[in-house]
């Protein structure tokens, strides 16, 4: 890679059922608020990426009608990798601005899920893995996936459901302080566990629910970020990894392998030898509580088995040793497909400015933070560490 | 029409699509003989499930279809609770995962009572009729 390349605004609309808006009214309230955080206008944007999956909305051609609202005409791309759709947009405008094709770049997701009914979503969700020999005969569905991992670790791990709601505590009770989140309220190991199974083990508080929601980031080289603003958030590297599309080619079902290979990746671009010791903040890719506690251990900061532990023992707050998701997570702050990789990048940026509510500020020491973005069920797996250099 | 501020469409869209399996119908012949197949490259030894028809490995390599034992260990399963709306009228399946014999891996549906699962369990993947299509299904091994 080139140039190293910094976050130097921000946008992030509210997320939840958002009937009030359509996507490209959507897509503006994080536009708008990120242009206006780094005092750029649309001329001086050379390329702009939108994440979206789409389908339960009826624009197929997001970056464009996106663009068109919102007054970008540069060159523009719409990026797909399911739930990571977010981070691969953000891997295409950072890779132009480090190529030293754009001097400024733009990578913002969108998604408008409720433009859909429930079933609608639940069909179109439960296909993405391999259609053909996975969905047209057996019928998954989304948190299926998420599930057969979770029967898998509890049986290995000898946890229990009651572990696994841990993590869905911990969401909402971020949630709860995040104006910007889908679910503002707490809840308890009980409303946890007495609520409805999806697929079993995985429970609807296991769940990240579904989601409208706009996230944006406006990107530029070293040099110019100094110029743009005080507080550039860089990011030090990114990995990805793609695993199997058939469930069955994999041989680990209590981890994530394409995350643990995208971490490495990671880790290895920005030299972080311990990830135990070297940041501030974890995003995780908590679709799942489950999935949640593989990340911990996918990531390098449990060891397997042990992530369990690190929920019960409040490890993963925001004043424990390895805070994580203190914006609420996917799980209470909503997941809006293609935008959660870019609401993630958001959260990030604010926590190391120094700019997020109290009450879920993390302390901010080493300068350094870790996003985690699964697509599917570790289908696509992004992690980028980013750091304020401090 | 609008109703509360929703737009609601006047244009329906059914997707129903037409999939090529002409390179893999020796799998569905399988599967009305009884018989659960899948593909081997002749030069590297790779046993693959869902079958596919070139060897990514070996680049091309040669292939030939292999009959499956069937026999395997239960590796993880689901009950799942919420359907798709596809699969309203199915009644209520398990979806679980198998390490067959051969080495690979198959994705099905287990006919077992939830409560008789046990990961690590011996199973056996059949070919079944269902609804005037061939499929195939995990079964318990006592």
């Amino acid at each position: 890679m080139g140039n190293k390349v910094a976050i130097v605004g921000i946008g992030h609309s509210v997320f939840g059922k958002r009937n009030d808006v359509s996507i490209n009214e959507l897509a503006w309230e994080s536009i708008s608020v990120a242009l206006n955080d780094s005092g750029l206008t649309q001329k001086d944007i050379d390329f702009y990426t939108v994440g979206n999956y789409g389908l339960w909305s009826e624009e197929i051609l997001t970056a464009v009608t996106v663009g068109e609202y919102a007054g970008l005409k540069c060159g523009s791309l719409k990026t797909e990798a399911a739930c990571a759709s977010g981070s691969a947009a953000l891997k295409i405008a950072m890779d132009s601005v480090a190529s030293g094709n754009s001097r400024i770049a733009l990578a913002m997701g969108v998604e408008k899920m409720y433009n859909s009914p429930n079933s609608t979503i639940i069909e179109l969700i439960g296909r993405a893995g391999n259609y053909f020999w996975e969905f047209e005969n057996f019928g998954l569905t989304f948190p299926a996936y998420y599930a057969l991992h979770a029967t898998r670790y509890l049986n290995d791990f000898n946890a229990r459901e009651e572990d696994l709601c841990e993590a869905s505590i911990k969401s909402h009770h971020y949630g709860a302080m995040n104006k910007y989140a889908q679910f503002h309220k707490e809840i308890t190991l009980s409303d946890c566990m007495n609520s409805k199974y999806v697929a079993k083990p995985l429970k609807i508080f296991d769940s990240s629910p579904i989601t409208d929601g706009s996230a944006a980031v406006i990107l530029a080289g070293e040099e110019e970020a100094r110029k743009i603003t005080d507080t550039p958030i860089y990011i030090e590297s990114q990995g990805s990894a793609t695993g199997s599309a058939y469930l069955g080619k994999r041989d680990d079902f209590a981890g994530l392998e394409a995350s643990r290979r995208a971490a490495e990746i990671a880790y290895k671009g920005a030299g972080i030898n311990d990830p135990t010791s070297q940041f501030d903040l974890f995003e995780v890719h908590d679709c799942f509580s489950i999935a949640e506690v593989m990340a911990y251990e996918d990531l390098g900061i449990a060891r397997r088995g042990e992530g369990i532990k690190l929920l019960k023992e409040h490890q993963t707050y925001h004043d424990g040793k390895f805070p994580s998701n203190p914006d609420g997570g996917l799980k209470a702050k909503g997941h809006p497909i293609g935008a959660t990789g870019i609401s993630q990048a958001v959260e990030i940026t604010k926590q190391l400015r120094g700019e997020a509510d109290p009450g879920r500020q993390v302390q901010v020491r080493k300068g350094r933070a870790l996003q985690h973005n699964v697509g599917g069920t570790g289908h696509y797996a992004y992690v980028t560490v980013y750091s304020r250099r401090n | 029409m609008i109703k509360d501020g929703i737009f609601f469409d006047r244009r329906t869209l059914e997707l129903r699509y037409q999939m090529p399996v002409k390179n893999i119908e020796p799998f569905f012949k399988g599967l009305e003989e009884g018989k659960i197949r899948a593909t081997k490259c002749k030069t590297c030894g790779s046993i693959y499930f869902p079958p596919q028809i070139h060897c990514p490995r070996c680049n091309p390599g040669i292939m030939e279809w292999i009959d499956l034992d069937g026999d395997g260990k239960l590796e993880t399963f689901s009950s799942i609770e919420i359907a798709p709306t596809s699969f309203q009228n199915e009644g209520k399946y398990i979806v679980a995962i198998g390490l067959l014999k051969e080495g690979v891996r198959a994705l099905a549906w287990i006919d077992a009572k939830e409560s008789d699962l046990r990961i690590g369990k011996r199973i056996r993947l059949v070919a079944r009729k269902k609804d005037d299509a061939f499929t195939y299904v995990f079964n318990l091994v006592e």
